[in-house]
């Protein structure tokens, strides 16, 4: 506690802590801020104790737990006395706060009819005798978050005080008016007393008394009240390093374990593809067996008709699977290997591939028209067997997607420096939210219907493609011009 | 319907280590009325290669032992095996050496009929097509 506080100009009447404890000025209304219940009861044991012995008539009004703690420093035998002759009035907190509260706010009029009918009986018949009293409930009050209900007793306590002529202690918990956030309530409070009852100061006995001096009692005051601000706003500030350093700590800590929940994760993520690479190749070889020995039965001749046709299903689903598999890879292969591997040849017919592409799909769809067209110089430096895979997917698509009465046109257009290869068909476009992840991985719509030659990789797969040429494919879809897909890359590499 | 006869007669080496695959292809290869010799990788291939002279290579690329890639490279530095017709038998066509040719597994059987006719000079080939 700053000594110049706690100077002997401290209260212009000459109370100080000790003084305005034992011998308050009629119409003081105190205010004493308690760091410990302890300090409180002290102070409140003092400031009764002193007046029964001087003969003051007091009233206290406190909880049940402060109560007793209270009148344990006291002397059992002048409470006892003081009780007996009516000199001291004990009320409860909470039994008065119920009989004067209505809902939220205080009634003032409840109040007074109550304090008038106390004063009235400790007074008994000497309308003079000297009063003080002490109130907790604006404590409670305040503890328990109405700190406007609080400052509104305080009011009414202020009104009682120029009725009935006596001085009064109010103490709150110094704990609630740490943090900026509560100096407006501090404020409030201040301006609600006349007096300040500090801690004691060890010279305080000797203080000298000095002449009534408003302006510097004023100012007093406001330095007592900074005082009281700057304390809690010390207290708040290193509260708030306190929770800031241990908050940081659990950022740190937080942050760390995430970084490891990622690495492992990414862990995780490259052994599962390597795993599904191993898995694919592995598959691959038994397929193949399968795939060969049916077809050879199958061309032996030697099954009758029926055990050919149930042959012919193990192939196609063989080939199916296989194809799934093969895409499987490729999605593994552009992944682990950074993009999808093609082994060029300079001068690739990519007008061939597509007349292959067309002849196949035309030979396992016979009630469709595909139609192809090929339009300039068709060579270019490509990879035959993926441009096939390209169109492949793209026509495939176009047959399970398209208008099934209404021609496929393959479209292979040669210019001087660019390949294009454009396959239409006719139909409902594709649909917005479908657009969006046409070209993503494992998105398949959920509305294709049918059976599906993958696994929704295709297109993804295609573009990879593309993109590995040099290229790129692009789609265009509108319910009037219907669908087209088009792969166009450079035909000679830089 | 196999052509009776030593290992120096055959038309066409498969080196394939899944046996299962090898003794397909070789049903498929002597169903064209040709004779077939297997190896199990590329090491036992260069061994067979010693004494016989097939029309056709079919070669897988990954054995154990020696595989496809190297037994490649072994074939370019001896002249007499560097003229051999090779075709590339693989579940990876995209990873197969540049220039050769590639007949992707699983084997589609009318083209590898379609390679043998093409590359066999011997007479079980022309004698068997239909």
């Amino acid at each position: 506690m700053a000594p110049s506080v706690h100077s002997q100009h401290a209260f212009p009447d000459g109370t100080t802590t000790t003084r305005l404890l034992a011998d308050p000025p009629q119409k003081a209304h105190a205010v004493h801020f308690y760091e410990t219940p302890d300090a409180l009861f002290e102070k409140v044991a003092r400031f009764v104790g002193s007046g029964l012995e001087s003969g003051d008539r007091v009233i206290m009004v406190a909880t049940a737990s402060h109560r007793d703690s209270i009148a344990e420093r006291l002397d059992p035998a002048l409470v006892s006395r003081a009780l007996a002759t009516k000199q001291l009035a004990v009320l409860d907190a909470h039994e008065v706060l119920d009989a004067i509260t209505v809902g939220e706010t205080v009634d003032q009029n409840l109040f007074h009819r109550l304090l008038d009918r106390v004063v009235a009986e400790l007074r008994g018949g000497i309308p003079d005798a000297r009063v003080r009293a002490y109130g907790e409930m604006v404590d409670v009050l305040w503890r328990a978050g109405r700190s406007s209900a609080a400052l509104r007793l305080e009011e009414v306590w202020g009104e009682a005080i120029e009725r009935h002529d006596f001085s009064l202690l109010c103490a709150y918990e110094i704990a609630h008016f740490y943090g900026e956030a509560n100096i407006a309530g501090l404020t409030a409070v201040c301006d609600r007393h006349t007096h300040l009852v500090g801690p004691y100061a060890a010279s305080e006995e000797a203080l000298p008394a000095i002449h009534d001096d408003a302006s510097v009692e004023e100012r007093i005051r406001s330095l007592e009240t900074e005082l009281r601000h700057r304390r809690g706003l010390e207290a708040a500030l290193r509260k708030a390093l306190h929770d800031r350093s241990r908050v940081e700590a659990e950022l740190r800590d937080s942050v760390c374990r995430e970084r490891e929940a990622r690495t492992k994760a990414e862990q995780n993520d490259a052994f599962k593809e390597q795993f599904i690479a191993i898995l694919g190749h592995d598959l691959r070889n038994p397929l193949n067996t399968i795939l060969t020995t049916a077809r050879l039965m199958i061309m032996r001749g030697e099954l009758a008709a029926d055990s050919s046709r149930r042959l012919d299903r193990v192939v196609v689903s063989g080939v199916r699977m296989q194809r799934m598999i093969e895409q499987i890879l490729d999605v593994t292969s552009d992944r682990l290997d950074d993009g999808i591997h093609i082994a060029v040849d300079p001068a690739q017919d990519v007008a061939a591939l597509a007349a292959t592409v067309v002849d196949e799909a035309r030979a396992a769809n016979p009630r469709s028209t595909i139609e192809l067209v090929v339009d300039g110089p068709c060579t270019a430096t490509a990879d035959g067997q993926r441009i096939e895979q390209v169109l492949r997917t793209l026509v495939g698509n176009a047959l399970a997607h398209g208008d099934a009465s209404r021609p496929v046109r393959v479209l292979v257009a040669g210019r001087a420096d660019t390949l294009s290869v454009e396959v239409h068909n006719f139909g409902p476009p594709i649909d917005v939210e479908e657009g969006a992840f046409l070209f993503e991985p494992l998105k398949r719509s959920r509305k294709s219907k049918g059976r599906s030659d993958g696994l929704g990789l295709g297109l993804y797969i295609a573009q990879r493609i593309a993109n590995a040429h040099g290229g790129t494919l692009d789609v265009d879809t509108s319910a009037e011009r219907g669908t087209t897909f088009r792969l166009t890359f450079p035909r000679t590499r830089r | 319907m196999s052509a009776p006869g030593a290992d120096d007669a055959a038309c066409v080496l498969v080196v394939d280590d899944e046996e299962d695959i090898r003794e397909a292809l070789r049903e498929a290869i002597e169903l064209l009325g040709c004779r077939a010799i297997t190896a199990a990788n590329g090491a036992v291939a260069l061994e067979k290669l010693r004494t016989c002279r097939p029309c056709l290579v079919i070669l897988d690329l990954r054995m154990p032992v020696m595989t496809g890639h190297e037994m490649l490279e072994a074939m370019q530095r001896e002249p007499d095996l560097a003229a051999l017709r090779v075709v590339i038998s693989t579940s990876a066509p995209g990873r197969a050496p540049a220039g050769v040719p590639v007949l992707p597994k699983p084997i589609d059987i009318a083209k590898l009929f379609d390679w043998i006719r093409r590359t066999c000079t011997c007479e079980h080939a022309s004698t068997s097509s239909s």
